[in-house]
């Protein structure tokens, strides 16, 4: 403490109980202004803005480097700074288990359906995908447009490969989207459809053998579309049913709407479809219309920037992109968070994406089934939980249940019963981690612990029985001076 | 208010046997399913009661004179007769506002509430907005509230709230109502028109005055529904214990106790008389146990750890600066921490019974809550740490009025310091390792040790302000005084940890527990503790100016 050399004049400044306090106060008032901050621009920004940011990792590096000094500065120790010493690595240990498991560790999402199986968790960032499989160029790239948004003046480029670069010139947190079909020169059948019901009205369209936009399956009622591709064929389709209360288009080559409509016993009526009127389904209080058919459609998306609602859980940011290159550049195209769509490079298909990167896992997980049970007579729910099967070419095949407060720890990842989707099939979500620092902070939260009982409680009583050991020591010799008095007192005293 | 203390006063130990009567026993042991929970009838008709007139001061309960149990028996009996009785209190002013509710009062009959156009087209308005997938915001959800309870009152008197009938063999199942009772769903029941008859036979009698025949009859009904299905209904003594805890109301003769002892024990102290202070022990051990005693009974009523909300925190923290409070007199035997701790525990029991956002009631955890010892661990052992700084709060008022008012105690305002101190490192204690816990929990239920969610950048918020005035302590800057500010001070972080995070910020992963009000408790008390704050340092300053010679280097502060 009395080094006048530089490290010394260093280590008496960063061992001060002055810059202990004056950190601990700032990084107090910091954090109580984020947890302001974060009331106003959501919990992302302060993520993004405070907690993440280089000066607040600074700001407990000061931290940890002044307990660090200070724990330096106390050499030579003795038995006086046991406590002392244990709270201060304990805090140590705490920060450095935190560095581990941020630069180790892992935080992702993993969502399954029922019955559906994935070795591919998604991490929680956010990054722009780009794939041109003729050209063999592929790229990902790791974005924040929620805080550099590209804009006009302003668009970014990602430099795929092959003198391709992906662009995206703007941003936008909140969209809202539109989807129509209008006639085109070529492309599948598509029919546009009310359902009048009692309780509700619905409108729909269906796009005829589309993966996505062929069915629709309302519970009670459910519709499908089908394309001919000769007549014998389209007759062949509407006199096969396909379940009862189910009702089937069937576009034929021709342009012609044919209709298959089977009731709850399953008997079927068939016949056209003619524009605007009601389909004779047999289904008691519900009316169909087909109002629209195009026998050649193409999709019609019109992506609209919107105000951002106040949750931020509900915005549906998008980002516009295209690629530019040797071939041209292909038409610039709305992605929203989460999507990836087709486009055109010159005479190349390629796929963009807006969504999170995402991390192998050495084994695989099939989610069998997902149960959230409400508390008995009401709708409160009392609990979520996911039976899985876990597939490890190492460690074999078992199956575990995973609910809340009750994570699946395996091979260092923890899978964490998270949130879910309501639907059929049911889509439980669940939070993956990795912490390889964990150990590290149990330890240092234990060793603080203990550090502080010593502080207060441990030392003070030694301290006293010391005393007391002391006194009665002195008393005793003091007796035996009065004792023998011609004694010279002891030269060890 | 004054007359009612009194009679509580004279009243309160023998409150049980003297309300209600022994006639409404088996009614209100009967079980009925509401709110995700099997509860007796009597839990039921207290927990409407509040809905349907709002918290009485003290934790009185009945309606317009009867216990809850005769007024829903009434309700049944006299239908019309309630309806037109003005007992549903809204003082909520924006929702009056929104309702256009008549201002001059603020008590409604259900009829007049249940017709008005204003209400009904608020309701509709908010009713749109969830159709909307919207949050509603907290006028809305008080439309909602008062919504829900007209809903569930007149479900009362159709017998649809009731759902009493268990389901005969699947404990998972909802119950049936009384209403249920008479559609085909139930009719292959064996039992359903016996249960019907009891039903009729109970509120027939006590229409007609026949207090014994209502025994009789819920007497009857009740082991006619636990035969109905014997794996489903709960064990009477469950019921009973329920009851009697509904009933006992330990928590009132705890604060009782308490106020006695505080007041004996404030006479000990001028008095120095030996009497006053055994017997003010006395009181305030007793009321100890009274609390004990409580909180063990609702631990065994609702099978779960006793920090759950926020009412059981602040009635654990009432427990937890008494319990240190005793451990710190069974040291150094002073009478101070007994005298403070009981003060404060008046206050906070006080406030548990009468402030809207603090519900007695026992309702269903949320699934991140449920089963874990973790969570257990780690809240009450935060709670502590509240506890403990609470405690050293209660010493910093004592202190700093020395320093106002009594300048020349120095000895006292010395030792006072030192008791401060150790609460100061009690709570340091607890509130360091429960964060910490926390992370623990996190990690273990979240899969992170730390996120800066608002709760836990709170609680280390407050954790860092306690270490910042120890540390000072130890440097040697601040000193009595500045001890006595910083307990005020810190105590400010502990209630941001505390209600702020779920009552002002209102975001983050501590959701479950989030909710609004009490602004006016809280904001007083926080404006009362800064102008002391501001005060005493003026006059800090003053004095040191007063003090120190011109010249000399400027004194830091405290």
């Amino acid at each position: 403490m009395h080094d006048k050399t530089f490290g010394g004049r260093m280590l008496a400044l960063l061992s001060s109980l002055r810059l202990a306090v004056v950190t601990m106060v700032t990084l107090a008032a910091v954090c109580g202004y984020a947890t302001f901050y974060e009331m106003h621009n959501g919990t992302p920004a302060a993520q993004s803005d405070i907690y993440q940011t280089p000066w607040f990792a600074f700001l407990l590096g000061l931290l940890g480097l002044n307990v660090f000094s200070v724990m330096v500065s106390r050499y030579p120790w003795t038995k006086h700074h046991i406590g002392f010493l244990t709270a201060h690595v304990g805090i140590l240990l705490v920060l450095s288990g935190s560095v581990v498991s941020l630069y180790r560790g892992l935080d992702s999402n993993m969502a399954l359906y029922e019955g559906e199986t994935s070795d591919r968790v998604a991490l929680l960032d956010r990054a722009l995908q780009v794939s041109v499989p003729g050209l063999g160029v592929s790229g990902t790239f790791p974005v924040t447009f929620e805080k550099k948004p590209p804009g006009p003046g302003r668009e970014k480029r990602f430099p795929v490969g092959g003198d391709v670069v992906l662009v995206a010139d703007e941003y936008r947190p909140h969209v809202s989207v539109t989807e129509a079909f209008e006639p085109a020169a070529a492309g599948a059948p598509a029919l546009h459809f009310l359902l009048q019901a009692p309780m509700a009205m619905q409108e729909q369209w269906l796009v005829a053998d589309d993966p996505q936009r062929s069915h629709l399956d309302l519970g009670m009622v459910s519709f499908g579309f089908h394309a001919a591709t000769s007549e014998e064929q389209a007759k062949a389709l509407v006199a096969q049913p396909e379940g009862a209360s189910h009702l089937s288009f069937v576009a034929t080559p021709a342009g012609r709407l044919l209709f298959a409509a089977a009731d709850a016993s399953g008997a079927l009526r068939t016949g056209a479809v003619e524009a605007g009127q009601p389909v004779p389904t047999g289904w008691p209080a519900m009316g169909v219309t087909v109002d629209r058919f195009l026998p050649r459609a193409r999709l019609v998306r019109t992506v609209k920037p919107e105000t951002p609602p106040a949750k931020e859980e509900r915005w549906q940011p998008a980002v516009r992109l295209h690629l530019e290159g040797p071939r041209g550049k292909s038409e610039p195209e709305w992605v929203l968070w989460g999507e990836r769509v087709r486009v055109a490079y010159g005479d190349q298909p390629a796929s963009l994406a807006y969504r999170s990167p995402e991390a192998a896992l050495p084994f695989r997980v099939t989610l069998l089934k997902f149960d959230n049970e409400p508390y008995p007579g009401s709708r409160m729910a009392s609990t979520f939980e996911s039976t899985v099967r876990v597939e490890d070419p190492e460690k074999g095949t078992f199956e575990t249940l995973i609910s809340m407060n009750h994570p699946l720890h395996h091979r260092g990842y923890i899978f964490f019963q998270s949130s879910f989707v309501e639907g059929r099939p049911m889509m439980s979500i669940f939070s993956v981690a990795r912490a390889p620092g964990l150990p590290l902070v149990y330890l240092g939260t234990t060793l603080i612990g203990v550090g502080i009982i010593w502080m207060f409680y441990v030392k003070p009583w030694l301290a006293r029985r010391q005393a007391a050991a002391a006194l009665a020591v002195h008393r005793a010799r003091e007796n035996r001076n009065e004792a023998k008095s011609a004694d010279p007192p002891s030269a060890s005293a | 208010m004054k007359r009612s203390l009194l009679t509580l006063l004279l009243l309160a130990p023998s409150a049980p046997v003297l309300a209600g009567g022994p006639e409404l026993q088996p009614l209100r042991e009967i079980a009925i399913q509401e709110g995700g929970r099997t509860k007796p009838f009597d839990s039921f008709a207290r927990e409407l009661a509040k809905r349907v007139q709002g918290a009485r001061a003290f934790g009185f309960d009945t309606v317009a004179g009867l216990e809850p149990t005769e007024w829903v028996l009434a309700t049944l009996a006299a239908p019309d007769r309630w309806k037109a009785e003005p007992i549903v209190k809204v003082t909520h002013a924006g929702l009056r506002q929104a309702a256009g509710l008549p201002t001059d009062k603020d008590r409604y009959s259900f009829q007049e509430l249940a017709d008005h156009k204003g209400l009904q087209d608020a309701v509709g308005r908010v009713r749109e907005k969830l159709n909307r997938n919207e949050d509603p915001d907290p006028v809305e959800r008080e439309v909602l509230d008062l919504y829900d309870t007209l809903v569930t009152y007149q479900g009362v008197m159709s017998g649809e709230s009731l759902h009493i009938v268990p389901h005969p063999d699947d404990p998972k199942a909802a119950w049936y109502s009384i209403a249920d009772l008479a559609t085909p769903q139930t009719a292959a029941l064996s039992q359903v028109q016996r249960v019907r008859a009891l039903v009729s036979a109970a509120v027939v009698a006590y229409r007609e005055g026949d207090r014994a025949g209502v025994q009789t009859a819920a007497s009857a009904l009740g082991s006619r529904l636990a035969e109905l299905a014997p794996g489903v209904y709960p064990a009477p003594k469950d019921l009973a214990r329920e009851v009697h805890y509904n009933r006992a109301k330990p928590f009132r003769t705890a604060w009782l106790l308490y106020l006695l002892g505080f007041l004996a024990l404030l006479a000990s102290f001028p008095l120095a008389s030996r009497g006053f202070s055994w017997a003010g022990m006395a009181l305030v051990v007793a009321g100890f146990l009274s609390q004990a005693y409580g909180m063990a009974l609702r631990v065994m009523i609702s099978g779960r750890p006793p920090v759950t909300n926020m009412y059981e925190s602040v009635v654990w923290v009432a427990f937890g600066g008494m319990l240190f409070a005793l451990i710190f007199e069974a040291v150094y035997r002073v009478r101070i921490f007994a005298a403070c701790a009981s003060a404060l525990a008046v206050i906070c029991l006080i406030l548990a019974d009468n402030v809207p956002i603090l519900d007695g009631s026992i309702s269903p955890l949320v699934p991140v809550l449920r089963d874990n010892m973790w969570l257990t661990v780690h809240v009450l052992t935060i709670t502590l740490g509240y506890a403990a700084f609470t405690l050293a709060m209660g010493i910093g008022h004592l202190n700093l009025g020395l320093y106002f008012f009594r300048p020349g105690e120095a000895v006292l305002f010395k030792n006072l310091s030192l008791f401060l101190y150790r609460a100061l490192q009690v709570g340091t204690l607890f509130l360091a390792v429960g964060t910490l816990l926390g992370g623990v929990w996190a990690s273990y239920s979240w899969g992170r040790f730390w996120g800066w969610d608002p709760k836990e950048t709170w609680a280390l918020i407050a954790t860092l302000g306690y270490l910042a005035i120890l540390h000072a302590r130890m440097a040697g800057w601040i000193k009595e005084f500045g001890m006595a500010v910083g307990s005020l001070l810190g105590y400010l972080l502990v209630l941001m940890a505390w209600y702020g995070v779920n009552f002002v910020l209102g975001t983050g992963l501590h959701s479950y527990g989030f909710g609004s009000g009490g602004y006016w408790y809280v904001g007083g008390f926080v404006a009362f503790e800064i102008l002391v704050i501001v005060a005493a340092l003026l006059r800090r300053r003053s004095e040191m100016q007063k003090h120190a010679p011109p010249s000399a280097a400027p004194a830091t502060a405290h």
